[in-house]
């Protein structure tokens, strides 16, 4: 870990390098000449903001949703009502995005957006890497209308770095046609680890698996995981060491396991990977899928006339609280842009302020179909009576977080817990692990040690940011 | 082997005149029927996945899991869906103008530097031919990063300028070329030097039109990589207008992932062009291959 | 640059100079548009990254110097070893697979055979497709439980096939076939040139000395294949090596995975730098690779001396 370092950039090296003796004179000088304006946008100012997302403009696909690129689209276009100057959307598509090298490279070569999104599973790479933009004073006091859980993932020691847009709870997706094909019924929906597994059983034949999980080494994977290992009562750090080596996590990698060798979850995924329900269970690849909330317009947009139905993640047993895992994108303003303070005074103004609360209720209840970060916004849905008139918010809200059905604005959410934020290197090392157990059939126990050791080597000489949720 | 080079009259093919093998005789002996059901054994392992993609692509959605080869409801509504649902001319426009420039930049510059390193002296002709010959390997994804940052720093990134240059100078049409060259009979172009031809004329009017087919060979060759390229074009390339079929691909597989007869629609479309390109100019890719190491 | 040009001052004794010069400056004006790109395209990123190599560049424009931390680092990463170890299974499959079965391809296609010009153009098919295509149609019908090839081997009464691309156990083997596939012609299309260059009488005269085809392959043909051969291996292997085919199969079909059986040296070094922003990391691990390409190309040099594959003697 000697690359992660808190708050921003050290200084190029360029002295360093030279006093190592000269060392390769010629490339050494020109290194720092290549980086010196390193994550800095080259724009001019007057030119247009440039937003790097996964939404608009674009059309077609499974990961296509019309509501969401019109949402966009409108935003640009208010944002030039309100002040003049004109914003540049880029679209990447969700599986470039997350694991390609655009933005990668961008950064590197100092062509980085102004702004753009990132999960929290991302939030430490780029906040280590010192490009995020302080928010909080542009922020002010609308801090406080997010709810805690969808701050704390994007706060560095009081300092806010990133404005989360959205919550997204996983729940599983199941096709009705297939329980009806295998007899069963609303009332077999699983609710235990075991019954997950029977039912999932039941549900195969020759060519449909029974529960499709995420099986490519993505950071989308360990996301998906994380709700088993608390549901069992475990954790992956404890401060700034391992707690991997755990009971609790050797039981809920032994669930991932058993699911894979019991044939239940397939080996591979199809299309956009185990997040793309058009490609697999729509598409009659497995009868149940684990997916965030917002699937639900992947599906009704993607696989129109496709009957599915939703249920909340499975627990070890009846006891055990069924947890899940919070997701959801927020929005960032590079540091190093020329123009950030008028990039996080449209962050601000776009999700934030108090005259964005309509916008962002569209968003949640109408474009994205997921729970919103903002208490106000849910307030406001509540009095407009589209939570109680919309069936898939009303479960997200209630079976799924375990809101109270007289207060579904509480702060908060008794079965949700937001996704963690890790180094790459500890998401590596969980990654490795799922992959080991899973695809390898390694014995859990063996694959948590393993991986243990890997986070405390990684987090060795660790000082970032602070880690989980 | 070792009689051919020097004494050999003009011969700019490249084929040397060897003895076939024996010539064919009307009846079929046992060995040759061996060879001809391991001939179609070979053929059907190469062709079948090309065919596969051929028929899934005219299967309906409902049959795209159907095991049989010539599809059921034969349908032309994906290559149709490929062009509506995402710009496939843009990008087919796009990789056809940047295979084609880099390689008229790759093949022109190479085989100068070629000729001039296999057959004019000058001082640190070795060094600079030492230094060519040990970037012949060097893998993109490997340097991607600072070729990135440089492309950066020269202002590149996202035009048909970074999808270009960067590719269009590589070692390995010199390498190819200087091969060439070191057999090129002497001859002709002393006949040249008598007229008093400078060097530069010398080389553009004799000795390029002397090596036509094995630029044309080159050519192909060039072209088929780099309209199959991928990671290059990933990176640099930002804005979707600026996409070239590989990306576009890749990009819609992530996007339409469960529709395999669209992906298979789409495929065909990439593979299209580069297939008609090798049945038409066969004989040219054979001998650019050919002519790679063989000969000295 | 020549750094004389005399100006011709009495005919006899000046003109051979003058040609001289003239040929040093036209040498140099000919390598020179070859030379500056592939100097900025090529050697400056590998120097870069050499340099990189010796810091701790995350990717966002902060470095600052290690020294040879990296490399330290590299040697006690058990993935690294991983990869390393991939990749040389990898190529020790590809390399003898793809030259025995292009040799089979090319004594076939040079030997009796009818319709020759089809088998010969069958062989070499895949090769005009482009390797993201060909990781998507294989993808295809490799798939779980629905693909081609899985419903074939029921047919044929497999019960439990194993899953091709999500079994660690045969992802890497698959790749590795899937290559052999792609470039199988490309390198049949260089044993036939040395197949042909071979002169008929010799092939006869063996035969009339009463040798067998076996006989005749052994004792005739693959001696005087053996400048090809031997370009043909040291090709592959660095190609192998280098990743360079192997990148966008992976790419499109695994993603390194399943379990990182597939995560080839070249695939590793991506990954640590686009996904873990560990540029200086990443660019070490890739001059190891590079050194070792070097090394092998270097040997290859002065095997060949200078590139000349046809006197091995």
């Amino acid at each position: 870990m000697t690359d992660t370092r808190s708050g921003g950039g050290r200084p190029l090296g360029r002295r360093s390098l030279l006093r190592s003796g000269g060392f390769l004179a010629g490339a050494a000088t020109l290194t720092p000449a290549l980086t010196a304006c390193a994550g800095g946008a080259s724009a001019s100012p007057g030119a247009p903001l440039d937003f790097w997302q996964w939404y608009a403009p674009q059309s077609g696909g499974g990961y296509a949703v019309s509501k969401q690129n019109d949402w966009f689209a409108k935003l640009v276009k208010d944002w030039r009502k309100e002040s003049g100057a004109q914003l540049d959307l880029t679209y990447i598509p969700v599986s470039q995005y997350t694991e390609g090298t655009q933005l990668q490279a961008a950064f590197s070569a100092g062509q980085a957006p102004d702004l753009f999104i990132i999960s929290p599973g991302d939030f430490l790479r780029y906040h280590n890497g010192g490009v995020l933009y302080d928010l909080t004073d542009e922020l002010g006091l609308a801090a406080d209308d997010f709810y805690a859980s969808a701050l704390a993932t994007r706060t560095v020691d009081g300092r806010i770095y990133a404005l989360p847009m959205e919550n997204e709870p996983q729940c599983v997706f199941y096709d009705h046609d297939a329980f009806e094909k295998a007899g069963l019924s609303e009332g077999d929906l699983p609710t235990t680890w075991d019954q997950l597994l029977a039912v999932g059983d039941k549900l195969r034949t020759r060519t449909r698996y029974g529960f499709i999980l995420p099986t490519d080494p993505t950071v989308y994977q360990v996301f998906c995981w994380y709700p088993y290992l608390w549901q069992a009562g475990g954790d992956i750090v404890d401060g700034t060491s391992s707690a991997f080596d755990s009971a609790a996590c050797v039981k809920a990698l032994g669930l991932w396991r058993e699911l894979v060798q019991s044939g239940v979850t397939p080996r591979t995924t199809q299309g956009g990977g185990g997040g793309d329900l058009v490609a697999n269970l729509a598409a009659g690849y497995g009868a149940m899928q684990q997916m965030t909330i917002p699937g639900s317009m992947f599906l009704d947009e993607g696989a129109k006339g496709f009957r599915y139905g939703m249920f909340p993640l499975p627990a070890p047993d009846r006891a055990a609280k069924p947890l899940t895992c919070m997701g959801g994108w927020a929005i960032c303003v590079n540091k190093k842009s020329p123009r950030a303070r008028e990039a996080a005074r449209f962050a601000v103004w776009a999700v934030a302020g108090e005259e964005s609360r309509d916008r962002m209720v569209d968003w949640a209840f109408d474009a994205k179909v997921t729970l919103p970060a903002r208490r106000s916004v849910m307030e406001e849905a509540v009095e407009r009576g589209l939570l109680k008139s919309d069936k898939v918010m009303q479960f997200a809200a209630s079976d799924v977080l375990g809101l109270p059905k007289d207060d579904p604005g509480s702060s908060t959410t008794p079965l949700g817990r937001g996704e963690p934020r890790f180094p790459p290197e500890v998401a590596k090392a969980v990654m490795d692990a799922l992959q080991a157990v899973m695809l390898s059939g390694t014995d859990p126990r063996t694959a948590a040690q393993r991986a243990s050791k890997q986070i405390d080597s990684a987090l060795t000489g660790y000082d970032g940011a602070s880690m989980g949720s | 082997m070792t009689t051919t080079a020097d004494t050999a009259p003009v011969r700019v093919t490249g084929r040397p005149s060897a003895v076939r093998a024996r010539p064919a005789t009307r009846t079929w002996d046992a060995g040759t029927w061996v060879r001809l059901v391991l001939a179609c054994l070979l053929a059907f392992v190469q062709l079948f996945p090309l065919l596969w993609m051929l028929s899934s692509a005219f299967k309906s959605a409902e049959d795209t899991r159907d095991a049989a080869l010539i599809p059921e409801h034969p349908t032309f509504d994906n290559v149709v869906q490929v062009f509506t649902r995402i710009p496939y001319a843009t990008y087919l426009w796009n990789s056809l103008l940047t295979s084609v420039l880099v390689t008229v930049l790759l093949v022109f510059f190479g085989s100068m530097a070629a000729y001039a390193l296999a057959r004019l002296r000058f001082r640190g002709r070795a060094a600079l031919f030492g230094v060519v010959f040990s970037t012949l390997m060097v893998a993109m994804p490997v340097i991607l990063v600072p070729l990135f940052m440089v492309v950066a720093r020269l202002g590149l990134v996202n035009t048909y300028a970074g999808l270009i240059l960067p590719v269009a100078f590589t070692a390995f049409p010199i390498f190819l070329m200087r091969q060439f060259y070191l057999r090129f009979p002497r001859e002709l172009e002393e006949a040249a030097d008598l007229d008093g031809c400078g060097h530069l004329r010398r080389f553009l009017l004799v000795v390029l039109p002397l090596s036509k087919t094995m630029l044309a060979a080159l050519g192909v060759t060039t072209f088929l990589s780099t309209w199959n390229s991928f990671l290059w074009p990933l990176t640099v390339a930002k804005d979707s207008d600026l996409w070239v079929v590989q990306v576009g691909m890749s990009q819609f597989q992530n996007q339409y992932g469960g529709d395999w007869s669209l992906i298979m629609a789409a495929s065909l479309i990439a593979a299209v062009p580069t297939l008609l390109l090798f049945l038409l100019l066969q004989r040219q890719i054979v001998e650019s291959v050919q002519a790679s190491g063989l000969k000295g | 640059m020549a750094a004389t040009t005399p100006r011709a001052t009495t005919a006899h004794t000046t003109s051979a100079r003058t040609r001289a010069g003239r040929e040093e400056r036209a040498g140099w004006l000919f390598v020179t548009p070859a030379t500056l790109g592939i100097g900025l395209f090529v050697l400056l990123p590998m120097a870069l990254s050499l340099v990189f190599g010796l810091t701790d560049a995350d990717g966002f424009g902060n470095l600052s110097f290690t020294g040879l931390d990296n490399y330290a680092r590299a040697l006690s990463d058990p993935l690294f070893w991983t990869s390393l170890r991939t990749t040389v299974l990898y190529v020790v499959v590809f390399v003898p697979g793809v030259y025995v079965l292009a040799l089979v391809m090319a004594l076939l296609v040079n030997g009796k055979l009818p319709a020759r010009a089809f088998f010969r153009t069958a062989f070499f098919a895949p090769y005009a497709v482009s390797l993201v295509v060909v990781g998507l149609v294989w993808k295809y019908i490799l798939a779980d439980s629905t693909g081609i090839l899985v419903q074939a081997l029921g047919w044929i009464g497999v019960d439990s096939p194993p899953s091709f691309l999500g079994d660690p156990n045969w992802a890497l083997w698959c790749v590795s076939f899937i290559s052999i596939w792609f470039f199988v012609g490309f390198y049949m299309v260089i044993l036939l040139g040395g197949l042909q260059e071979i002169p008929g009488e010799i092939l006869e005269a063996a035969r009339i000395d009463g040798a067998g085809p076996w006989r005749v392959l052994w004792s005739v043909i693959l001696p005087m294949l053996k400048p090809i051969t031997f370009f043909v291996l040291v090709l592959a292997s660095i190609a192998g090596l280098a990743g360079l085919q192997a990148f966008d199969l992976i790419y499109v079909m695994t993603q390194g995975g399943p379990a990182n059986s597939t995560s080839m040296g070249v695939f590793y070094v991506y990954q640590q730098a686009f996904k873990f922003n560990n540029v200086g990391y990443a660019s070490a691990m890739a001059t190891l690779y590079a050194l070792a390409l070097l090394a092998m190309t270097g040997v290859a040099f002065r095997i060949t001396r200078g590139g000349r594959f046809d006197h091995d003697r």
